[in-house]
């Protein structure tokens, strides 16, 4: 019995010894071969390699405070599109908003309620949005409709701002657009 | 020599599986195509941006910098029409002192190319929004349908250019747009 077991075993410990020769062989082909699929520049200093998936870059540190400022937008105006057409066109000299030193993700501008307008950053700490780049349609209104008796329509506004740091701030207000009202013509009956 | 073969059997099944394990694994290592690689890559949120360079030649530092591409934007000027515009900032890409930048194309990923823009002898290229002032026309879509629900479609885009030294920047984003409620 003894020597039977010694026996069995002799073929198992063989078939262990070349697995962990072949294990070994192909560790070394492995270390090498990966070695060698990098590649390589002129004075053989190795570049960093980088696979299909690459790990996303940790954000940038947070800071004690919300760096991420209220949006500006100065000189918020309104303006008539073209006269008689009811339409107007409300827009800003710019806006901006800094998230340094983290990244600003979104701005969004939205006007009685509802989104017209959202810009994505792109690895940016501050975002600028010259007026060329807005303008937004709106009715006019009739004069007074927006409380002002010489005016006509108020639209509010809501512009919000979002960084990497999970923060977000808000800036909102309204203007009051000149009244303008569709141009109606009465056509005369004329009786034949 | 009989009582060998079962555990040589073995042995070399499990070789070929590790083998062809890391076969896949190593296929998985970005090579784009044209015998390039990625030089360098960095990704924040939904964005990509990466430097390509020849496989044979790849120098230590790529002269071409990351396309600088800031503020994508969609808007909606008439809410009563299902149609917003995307435009960018400004685009801006250098290729260094001793190159010259041969193009930089805009793909909205959707339709394909829809700007081009072509170098004549120069280092670097800056493209600023008032260059296409109106943006790219696209739909806003339906509430929810880019994913987002307050928002309308979102859009995937590529900013790719190329160099004289056959280096290559991209820049890989999406811009989401207002939504047209009618």
């Amino acid at each position: 019995m003894i020597g039977k077991g010694i026996d069995m075993s002799l073929p198992i410990r063989s078939g262990l010894l070349l697995v962990a020769i072949l294990a070994g062989l192909l560790l070394a082909w492995t270390t090498v071969g990966a070695g060698a699929g990098f590649p390589v520049a002129n004075d053989n200093t190795p570049l960093t390699a980088t696979f299909a998936t690459p790990a996303p870059l940790p954000d940038k540190p947070a800071g004690e405070a919300p760096f991420l400022t209220t949006p500006t937008d100065p000189t918020a105006v309104c303006m008539v599109k073209k006269i008689h057409s009811g339409v107007c066109v409300m827009n800003w000299e710019y806006l901006y908003a800094s998230a340094d030193p983290n990244y600003i993700i979104t701005m969004t501008v939205a006007i009685d309620d509802k989104t017209r307008a959202r810009f994505d950053g792109f690895f940016q700490t501050t975002m600028y949005v010259p007026s060329e780049m807005l303008g937004f349609q709106v009715a006019c209104g009739t004069l007074g409709s927006g409380g002002n008796p010489n005016l006509g329509m108020s639209h509010n506004f809501l512009i919000s701002a979002r960084d990497s740091n999970g923060s977000k701030t808000t800036s909102t207000g309204s203007v009051i657009c000149p009244a303008d009202d569709l141009y109606h013509v009465y056509l005369s009956v004329v009786r034949k | 020599m009989r009582k060998l073969f079962f555990p040589l059997l073995a042995a070399v099944i499990l070789f070929m599986a590790v083998f062809g394990w890391l076969e896949v694994a190593r296929g998985q290592i970005q090579t784009p195509p044209g015998g390039q690689v990625v030089l360098n890559s960095e990704t924040q949120g939904e964005n990509t941006r990466e430097i390509q360079g020849p496989d044979s030649a790849a120098p230590n530092q790529p002269l071409i910098s990351f396309i600088d591409s800031p503020t994508a934007g969609c808007v909606q000027p008439d809410p009563t029409k299902n149609a917003c515009f995307i435009n960018w900032y400004y685009m801006s890409v250098s290729a260094g002192t001793s190159n010259y930048m041969i193009s930089m194309t805009v793909t909205l990923n959707d339709f394909g190319a829809v700007a081009n823009y072509n170098g004549f002898f120069q280092n670097s290229m800056y493209v600023p929004y008032n260059m296409n002032p109106q943006g790219y026309q696209v739909e806003c879509g339906a509430l929810g349908a880019g994913g987002a629900p307050t928002l309308g479609k979102s859009y995937g885009y590529t900013i790719r250019a190329r160099d004289t030294a056959a280096l290559g920047s991209a820049n890989y984003g999406t811009v989401y747009c207002p939504a047209f409620i009618p």
